[in-house]
């Protein structure tokens, strides 16, 4: 098994401390930094993705296996920015005002970082505004919005509404326990996900 | 509860239960024009997060809920968490109890809200993520916590019914309009959905079957994210009830026929509640048994009632 497989597999069975090693061993090996990243460390979450959509593995192999895949990010991290690799997009993620939960609001952001993408993690209870002014300041291609309150969708709305007004500068995905297709059509927004591991798709989709 | 909205942190000698009274006695109003025959009751503060205030998480109030601020909580203190009868919060919940049996007498049963399981306490504590990484990590500890937690809901129950006493004959989980003829708890574990059915069963299984075995009769609160632990938690003798919700957003009941089905098969009670369609209890009139079976529809409207009645007759 080539070093690249090994992190895959230690990604995948969420073995931070293999992974880290397998990660130094093939950067003392020379090889590529981008191979790294894409074939070992994306490759075992991109793995995990499906078997967790499809009830095969459950969300502590998830956090493990990102946790993991985090470990092995930190080791390379300083090649990356020397190397000049640019992540895929930005996601800019938060749960709406009033909703205090954030385990699926965390898991989409595993997984969008499991393939690639830079997230900003804008927390929980997010106003509209604050959502607006990461668009100003950090130009995001995608914004995100959870929640999981039938409460607060109607805040999901608000915050739509006023993300609208930058068009095609940025695309909206939602998701949530209570949201559906119909929902996030009603609303305006541009994607909806209908669980963290389809979030990847969804974003990968929008920004093709 | 208007005066602490925005508060960070509210402390238990802010809430005087004879403050709330005139709140109880409009709601227990309420009730007299519902020509039903459930025994309702009244609680402490129901949507309280009374558990995770005795543990010392900060209780905030806003527009819409009462919550805690999550994580923070380190195991090197678990030690100096104080959760004897001297607790402050855990005296408070007591004086609620009380108060509310002192106000209500006979008139109604005092019974237990929702109180949040050993899963839903340390995810506050800890914050979810950690909480499941803490599994992996320390697990010692997490064993300790988990049973500090489980031993702080069957005493604090305990406690309410030697202060209650029986109603009619018997005890009231209140959250569910549910009257057993002997003492009765209500098991909830939101935060088993971060959990997988392994570390279910190293974990928390051993926790709910302590908190079920400790009472006569038992009932655990399920939403169907949860259901894929279903088949691991019917495995507890001694737990009597399963109630599950239909819940917005969630698995409709046509999905979630097999897992209910699973309930009866199990020899188990079963309670199904949410919004509840005819189709929805056309199906269940199909495919469950009536016997050991509480539907507990809810509506928007109490003028939607009458468009149930036809399915209220008895099944084949």
């Amino acid at each position: 098994m080539s070093v690249l497989e090994q992190i895959k597999e230690e990604v995948i069975a969420g073995n931070a401390k293999n992974v880290k090693e397998y990660v130094n061993t093939a950067v003392s090996q020379g090889i590529d930094v981008s191979m790294i990243l894409n074939d070992g460390l994306i490759a075992g979450m991109n793995v995990i993705g499906p078997l967790f959509k499809n009830n095969q593995v459950y969300i502590p192999e998830v956090l493990m296996a990102a946790r993991a895949m985090h470990a092995g990010l930190a080791v390379i991290k300083p090649l990356i920015a020397k190397a000049g690799l640019k992540e895929k997009g930005l996601v800019a993620i938060g749960t709406v005002k009033g909703d205090l939960h954030d385990i699926g609001k965390n898991l989409v952001i595993m997984m969008l970082e499991g393939a690639g993408y830079k997230v900003l993690d804008l927390g929980i209870d997010v106003p509209t505004e604050k959502f607006v002014q990461v668009v100003e300041e950090e130009s995001p291609q995608v914004v995100g919005l959870s929640a999981l309150l039938t409460t607060t969708m109607p805040q999901m709305r608000e915050t739509v509404k006023e993300l609208k007004k930058y068009g095609a500068r940025i695309k909206i995905i939602v998701g949530g326990a209570p949201i559906t297709a119909k929902f996030a059509k009603d609303i305006g927004a541009d994607g909806f996900a209908e669980d963290a591991a389809s979030a990847v798709g969804v974003v990968t989709d929008l920004l093709a | 509860m208007e005066r602490f909205h925005g508060r960070k942190e509210i402390a238990p000698a802010e809430l005087l239960p004879e403050e709330f009274l005139a709140d109880y006695d409009r709601l227990v109003a309420s009730w007299n024009g519902m020509e039903d025959d459930i025994i309702r009751a009244v609680a402490p503060l129901p949507p309280f997060p009374w558990l995770e205030a005795i543990l010392g998480a900060a209780v905030q109030v806003g527009e819409e809920a009462i919550w805690t601020t999550e994580g923070g909580f380190e195991y090197a203190d678990i030690g100096s968490l104080d959760l004897s009868k001297g607790n402050s919060w855990r005296g408070k919940y007591l004086e609620f109890v009380a108060t509310l049996k002192n106000h209500y007498q006979d008139r109604c049963p005092v019974g237990q809200p929702i109180l949040r399981g050993v899963s839903d306490m340390i995810a506050a504590l800890r914050g979810a993520s950690q909480m499941v990484l803490d599994m992996y990590d320390n697990p010692g500890q997490f064993q300790r916590l988990a049973k500090l937690c489980s031993d702080l809901l069957i005493e604090l129950i305990e406690e309410q019914q030697e202060i209650t006493g029986p109603f009619a004959g018997g005890y009231e989980v209140e959250q569910l309009s549910l009257w057993a003829p002997d003492r009765i708890i209500r098991l909830q574990e939101d935060a088993s959905v971060f959990f997988s059915p392994t570390l279910y069963v190293q974990y928390l299984r051993g926790e709910n079957e302590r908190q079920a075995s400790s009472f006569p009769y038992s009932v655990i609160h399920l939403h169907s994210s949860s259901l894929f632990l279903l088949d691991k938690i019917l495995d507890i003798a001694s737990l009597k009830c399963i109630q599950i919700n239909k819940d917005v957003g969630g698995a409709d009941i046509q999905n979630m026929l097999p897992f209910l089905k699973m309930v009866q098969n199990r020899g188990k009670r079963l309670i199904i509640r949410g919004k509840l369609d005819h189709d929805d209890i056309s199906l269940m009139r199909r495919d469950l048994m009536p016997e050991g079976l509480y539907l507990q529809i809810v509506v928007e409207e109490q003028a939607e009632t009458a468009g149930f009645r036809e399915f209220f007759q008895p099944w084949q």
